[in-house]
Formats: C-alpha cells, structure tokens, sequence
C-alpha cells in the first residue's frame, strides 16, 4: 500500500514533468512585432515564453533572451483602475497591490516595487531614478529598480510607463546586475522607445 | 527545480546509457606569457546522502568531509596528467572583493542551471541558443583573472546518493509489483569551465550514472576522470 | 549554488506544520541537554543535520538579506549573552532583513532574527522573551528530536510528498532553504511550552521584566485579529499550543516569578536608527490593518515622535479609501509640526495635494522636499511637476 502511495506521486511528478515540456519557448525574430497590447520594434531575436504563469488583468508578454533565470522583458498592455498590476495570489489579498489612475508617477513605481517584492518573496527591493520621459507616444516616465530574489544574485530592472484612457502600460527589463542586464540594456531601450500601443 | 531537472536528466542518461555529455566552445586553452594555462579550482560543491526508504536523500556529514578531501585530491591528480595548472580559489585573495567573487559564484549558479535547464532537456531549449552554445558570467570575471594570475575557473557540483536498506526494499517491492525500477542511488554532477578574459563558459560537462562512489580514492578518482577527461588542454 | 537536495531534507523537517497532520507523534526519548562546546560525532543523524545548517549558515553570513550594521550586532549578541551566560559562546545571531514577526534557532547555535520582530518589540525585555525563548529549543536539541520524529513518522510517502510540495515553493536557491527554516520550524506541543518555560527562567535570570513574553504574545493576537486575510500570520510557534493558551500560560507563570526591567530606552536609542528602513518594508507589504495596530502601539510609547506619525499617514496614502486622502493630510500636517518627521512628508503631503487640485500648496510642498533632499533620487520627477502648470 505504501508502495502504491509512491507510485502515485510519481505519477504525478511526471505528469507535471509532460505538461511542463510542451514547447515552452518560442522564437522571436527581429521585426516589428505586436506584444500583449503593444507594438514593438525588436532588433535582436528574443524568446517568447509561451505558457506565462504571470498572470494580470491587462495582456502580458515576457521575452528572454538568455533564459528567464538571467534577463527578460515583461509587456504589461493596460491595466485597468482597480486592478493589480499581476494576481498575486488570486485572492483578495491583491486588493491592496491595485492600480489606480489616480495614482502619481511616484506612485505607480512604488506598486511596482511593492507588486516585485510579493512576486519573488524579497525584503531587498529598491526603486530609484524616476524621471519624466515619453513612453509610446505619451508623457510617461521610465525608472531603474535592484532586487535580489531568493538564489541572491543581484538583479536591477528598468521600466518605461504611461497611463492611457485610465489604464497602466509597462514594459519593465530585468537581468543580473554583474552580466545580463547590460548585455541586453540596449536592445530592451530600443524596444522601450519604439513601443506603440495598440497594433 | 533544479532537482527535477536533475533528476529527468539523470533518468534520461541512463535511458540513453551513457555517462556524460559535454558541451565544448574550445579544445585548447589559452595561455598568458607561455607558459601552461592556470585554472583556479573554485569551491567544491559537494553533498553525498543516503538514500532513505522514502527516497529522500539524507545528508551524510561523515561522507561529505570525507568526499570533498578526496575529490579535490582526485581532481589535482587528475590534472597533474594535462598540461595545466590548478590553484585552489581564495576568497581572502587581496585584490578582488569577497563581495564580487560571492557575486561571481551565484551568478554562476544561475548560469548553470540555465544551461541544465535550456541546454541539456532540448524541449526547454531556448530557439535563440539552438546552434550555438553561448552562455557567460561576463567580463567582470576578469577579476578572478587578476587575484589569482589565472586563466580559468573551473566550478564543480556533485551530488551522491547511496540506498539504504530500506530503499532496497521498497525497490525490491517496486519491481515485483509494477515492472518498473526505482532510481537507486545516483551520482549527479557537473563541472563547467569559465575563461576569466571574457567570463564565457568555454567547457560544461554532466555526469549522470547509477554508480561510482565518492566515500574511497579509487571511486574518487574514476569520478574526477569521468567529469574532467574531456577538458580542453 | 544549487542544493536541491538539502532543500527537501529542510522540507521534511517542516513536515509537522505543513501537512497539518495534527500533533507530531511525540518521540521524547529526550536527549541530554547541550553542552558548552558541544559538537557532535560527524557520523550520526546529529552530525549530518548540523553539516546542513552549518551550510545553511555560511550562506547566511553572506547573505544579501542580513543586516550588517554593526552596532545591531553587538546589542543582540550582548542579549544573547545575558540570557545564556553559559552557552552564549556557542551561539551566533543574524539579524535578517525579513518584515515578519520571527526568530528561529538552528540545532547548531545559529539564530536567526527578522527585522520585523524588532520594529514589533516594544522595549528590550520583549526583545529577551523571544530570544529567550528560541534559546530554550536550543538547549534542549528541540531541532534534533523533531529530525528524528519526522524520520519515524515518515518513513515513505510524506518524504516524498513534502519534496513535491516544496519544489514549487520556489526558485532553487540558498535562500530558500534559509526562510524555510525561519519560516516553517514549527515544534511539538511540549517543545514550545518546554522552551518557553526556559525563556522565562532566562529572562528573570538576567533581569528582563518577564512579563514581557506573554505581552509580545497579546501584540501579536491583536495584530493577527485585525488583519482582514488572517491566514498567514507570525508562523513561528503559530501552531501549537494556540495562542491565547499559551499568553495566558505565560502571563501566569510571570505574575509568579514578578521584577525586571523592560530597558525601553536603551531599546529605544538601538531601533530609532534603523526604524524607518523597517518601516518601509512594513509598508510594502501593504497590510494596512496591521500596519495600523502596530503604529498605535509603538505611537502610545512615543506620541509626538514625527516618524511614526509620518507612517500612519503613509498607510491612509497607500490604502486610499473613502477619506483616507484628507486622513492622510491631516496625519502628515501632524507629523510635520511634530519633531523629528522625514523630509519625505512634504513629498507626500505634495502628492496628496496635487491629487486634490490644489497646485499651489502642492508645488509649496515638493520644493520644500527638494530644499530638504536635495539629492533625492526622484528628484527630476518632482521637478517636473513644479515646472509643468498642472
């Protein structure tokens, strides 16, 4: 009986372990190129994770270009007033990490910071640089943010927003701060600076 | 995660009944000022356990001293054969940072399990990286290459795990009743090989196999052969 | 680097709080008390269970999350060694950067204490009881005994299960294994009251006021009764025995034993350094009811300190209900009359009365900021609103 109980968790295991192996990435080649809401311009090929398991109100893409582990781009397409940036937890504790078109520049970082911290369970979360800036044709801002997550390499982030018609438009690029993030900075601006919403 | 990862490609290796696959950018090393190329052996990581009737590995103190003595004697042997130089990394190393060179390890912990992940279970592999083996800790590695006058950083992980008696039962049990085997103890490991110039992973190799046994010098030994036999000299 | 392994063996240490099975199977074939200087054979149980925490523990010495502030340090080691004048040599303590009421112990003497158990810590005294407390698992190898029941009870399924469940807790990562520990260490019944007990005996010993630990307990049931998603509270000795048992035990026991000091001050000059760093992460969390609680507790010791009330009005700001903005307000025109209040008050106070169309006194505001910190790393952004009209 006991044997069977293993049994059945192995089942299991590798169960998780096919569903997880259905092509996870897919490629991205230099083009323009719509993205959960937006319209980019993307000069280096990119990998697109397919199954995201981030999830949020508004459309939300992710792409790596040297694995989700070491650097990434993250498009979040609009989210609407009263709803978090992603779903935490799916429960009604996400109530406190919403947006609000109310909410200063200033503001918006500081959920982001906050909505970060949640996400990979960190005390160690710092945004900084906050600047006015134009972002998908509209006044936004763009600012800078180190985190270190869980396996404790050092990470640092740059994001670009603006608030259209009551909604959040982010794309937010991170990677480790000694190699990967400056290794893909330029082509993440690039996308950042050619963002359009909308096809 | 790295543990299943770990565990599906242990279980893939010995499907396909081979020991180790080995991804390499050189065959030759570099060297400065012509003399043999230096490669700073960085600290073990090691951990051997017993497998217990559940299959949880428990760590074994006793085993793990014993083994990270003898690996990293096995290790220098092994190289003695090649025409290299082995230095033993020192955090306390005037000259780099204990922060960096901390940094420098996690980073490469990062690294590595990307490259377990996208490089060696193909379903996860990244399409950007499909003909090319291209991963790096970045230039910043170049301070390793200042504090220790070397050439390459050579990291080693291994995991060795041995069944108990109880285990041995319940795959005695597993066979009779299903058909199917138990993984019994396994040695899992990699050795990865980082040029200290550009910070790139030049060598990477795992070892994934149903035996070998770290706790005496001869397993040690045929251990540090199967992980490094193929370094570029 | 990559320890998988270990991690799943922390896991099935934890086994008793996560599957809630209900009372571990007591195995109190107890062992002897520790020893000053104790360190034991490296081929028994005990021997590989302090080989991981002592792995545990070098990455937690260099861990991005420890705080390294010196002075902090030593006041806690000094705790440590009026609580335990006999072993106190054998123990480390790390203060981690973590807004959660917690501390653990390691069966190999290191002890772990969360930023967010000090910034909850009323005075020194209930500073003691905790450690007091963690101390008396220490003592009595509570982490050894617990190994050892979770082994028996285990033997097949639960082991394996536990790994499952713990694989999707997280990224693999040295870390991982140390919150687990922090976060998860839950004891039996008879180890908690047992180390309670201790921590009492301790405390009085060295002079803390022991009523001290029963008031840490009430802190913490208010808190927990005011929050809203009551579900993942304090995890450290959330389980057993409940809560209000144990307070009420613990209170007895100090009414008998009676004296002590709470050093309020002395607590008071340590955590006023690091306070606001702690209430930042506090706020992240965005736990508003028990940010709350807390904020009036620690306001009753100290009304007219501008911080504290600058942190009231920072959660009306971030919660943003029905009249929390001119809440807000009035709470950071308090703290900015009182002393001792951040410059980050009147970027606040700007905020809130831009959103009420009131540019003038907002634009009065920002600069006031900026003339206060004028090196804040927002400032281009704060500039941009006084040049823009609106």
């Amino acid at each position: 009986m006991q044997t069977r109980k293993i049994f059945r968790l192995i089942a299991v295991t590798l169960l998780l372990g096919v569903a997880a192996a259905c092509a996870p990435y897919s490629l991205v080649p230099p083009a323009k190129t719509e993205v959960a809401g937006f319209t980019v311009e993307n000069d280096i090929a990119w990998n697109k994770i397919n199954q995201l398991r981030l999830e949020s109100s508004a459309p939300v893409g992710y792409w790596t270009a040297d694995g989700p582990a070491l650097n990434g781009i993250l498009f979040i397409g609009g989210v609407r007033s009263g709803e978090p940036i992603l779903k935490l937890s799916g429960t009604e504790k996400d109530a406190t990490f919403v947006f609000r078109d109310s909410m200063t520049p200033v503001e918006v970082v500081e959920l982001w910071e906050a909505t970060l911290a949640k996400l990979y369970s960190t005390s160690l979360a710092d945004a900084k640089n906050i600047q006015p800036g134009r972002f998908a044709g509209l006044d936004g801002f763009s600012f800078d943010l180190d985190y270190v997550t869980k396996d404790e390499v050092d990470r640092r982030g740059r994001g670009h927003a603006a608030v259209k018609d009551g909604r959040l438009y982010l794309i937010f690029y991170s990677g480790t701060r000694l190699h990967h993030y400056g290794l893909r900075l330029p082509a993440a601006e690039r996308i950042a600076q050619t963002a359009k919403i909308g096809s | 995660m790295v543990r299943r990862i770990v565990v599906a490609i242990g279980l893939m290796l010995a499907l396909a009944a081979c020991n180790t696959r080995t991804h390499q950018l050189t065959t030759t090393l570099n060297r400065t000022d012509g003399e043999q190329p230096k490669i700073i052996l960085m600290p073990l990581d090691v951990e051997l356990s017993l497998l217990s009737a559940g299959g949880l590995p428990e760590p074994r103190a006793d085993w793990t001293e014993t083994a990270n003595k003898l690996l990293l004697e096995a290790i220098r042997t092994e190289n003695q054969s090649r025409n290299v130089r082995l230095a033993i990394f020192d955090d306390n190393d005037a000259g780099v940072e204990k922060d960096l060179s901390n940094q420098l390890i996690k980073l490469h912990g990062a690294v590595g399990r990307s490259i377990l992940l996208h490089q060696y279970t193909p379903e996860n592999g990244l399409p950007t990286k499909a003909d090319r083996f291209e991963w790096s800790l970045g230039p910043e590695a170049r301070a390793l290459k200042e504090s220790h006058k070397a050439d390459y950083a050579l990291f080693v992980w291994m995991r060795d795990s041995y069944t108990s008696g109880g285990r041995a039962v319940m795959m005695f049990l597993a066979a009779a009743a299903f058909g199917v085997a138990l993984p019994g103890g396994q040695q899992v490991g990699f050795a990865s090989l980082v040029d200290l110039e550009t910070g790139n992973v030049v060598w990477f190799n795992l070892l994934a196999r149903g035996n070998g046994d770290l706790r005496n010098a001869e397993g040690a030994q045929n251990t540090a052969q199967a992980l490094l036999s193929q370094l570029p000299q | 680097m990559i320890a998988p392994h270990r991690r799943s063996v922390l896991g099935g240490l934890c086994s008793c709080g996560l599957l809630g099975l209900g009372g571990c199977v007591t195995n109190m074939a107890n062992e002897a008390p520790m020893t000053a200087g104790y360190r034991p054979q490296s081929d028994t149980d005990e021997g590989g269970l302090w080989y991981i925490v002592d792995r545990v523990e070098r990455n937690v010495e260099r861990s991005r999350y420890r705080v390294r502030d010196p002075d902090w340090n030593t006041y806690l080691t000094d705790i440590v060694r009026r609580l335990s004048p006999d072993l106190h040599a054998d123990m480390r303590v790390y203060l981690l950067r973590a807004p959660y009421f917690n501390a653990s112990m390691a069966p190999n003497g290191m002890m772990q204490v969360n930023s967010g158990l000090l910034l909850r810590a009323k005075d020194e005294a209930q500073l003691a009881a905790v450690i007091g407390h963690e101390i008396g698992h220490y003592t009595q190898k509570h982490g050894l005994a617990r190994m050892r029941d979770a082994k028996a009870r285990a033997d097949v399924g639960i082991f394996l299960s536990m790994g499952l469940a713990l694989a999707g807790v997280g990224a693999a990562g040295d870390l991982a294994n140390l919150l687990l520990i922090a976060g998860q260490y839950s004891y039996s019944r008879e180890h908690e009251r047992e180390a309670d007990e201790i921590g009492l005996q301790r405390m009085a010993a060295a002079g803390y006021r022991p009523m001290a630990a029963s008031e840490v307990w009430q802190q913490l049931i208010e808190e927990d009764e005011a929050d809203p998603n009551r579900q993942s509270p304090s995890v450290l000795f959330a389980t057993h025995p409940a809560q209000q048992e144990r307070m009420e035990t613990l209170k007895g026991r100090a009414q008998q034993i009676s004296g002590g000091d709470r050093h309020a001050d002395r607590y008071r000059t340590h955590i006023s350094k690091i306070r606001a760093l702690l209430l930042e992460d506090e706020l992240r969390l965005r736990q508003y009811d028990r940010s709350l609680v807390l904020l009036r507790r620690l306001q009753a010791e100290t009304p007219e300190d501008g911080e504290l009330i600058y942190f009231e009005g920072e959660v009306y700001r971030l919660r943003d209900g029905d009249g929390d903005r001119r809440l807000a307000r009035e709470t950071y025109e308090k703290a900015l009359a009182a002393g001792g209040c951040p410059p980050e008050a009147w970027r606040a106070l700007g905020q809130i009365q831009r959103k009420d169309s009131q540019h003038d006194a907002a634009r009065g505001s920002f600069r006031r900021y900026l003339e206060l910190k004028p090196e804040a790393d927002d400032r281009m952004i704060i500039k941009s609103y006084l040049e823009r009209s609106v």
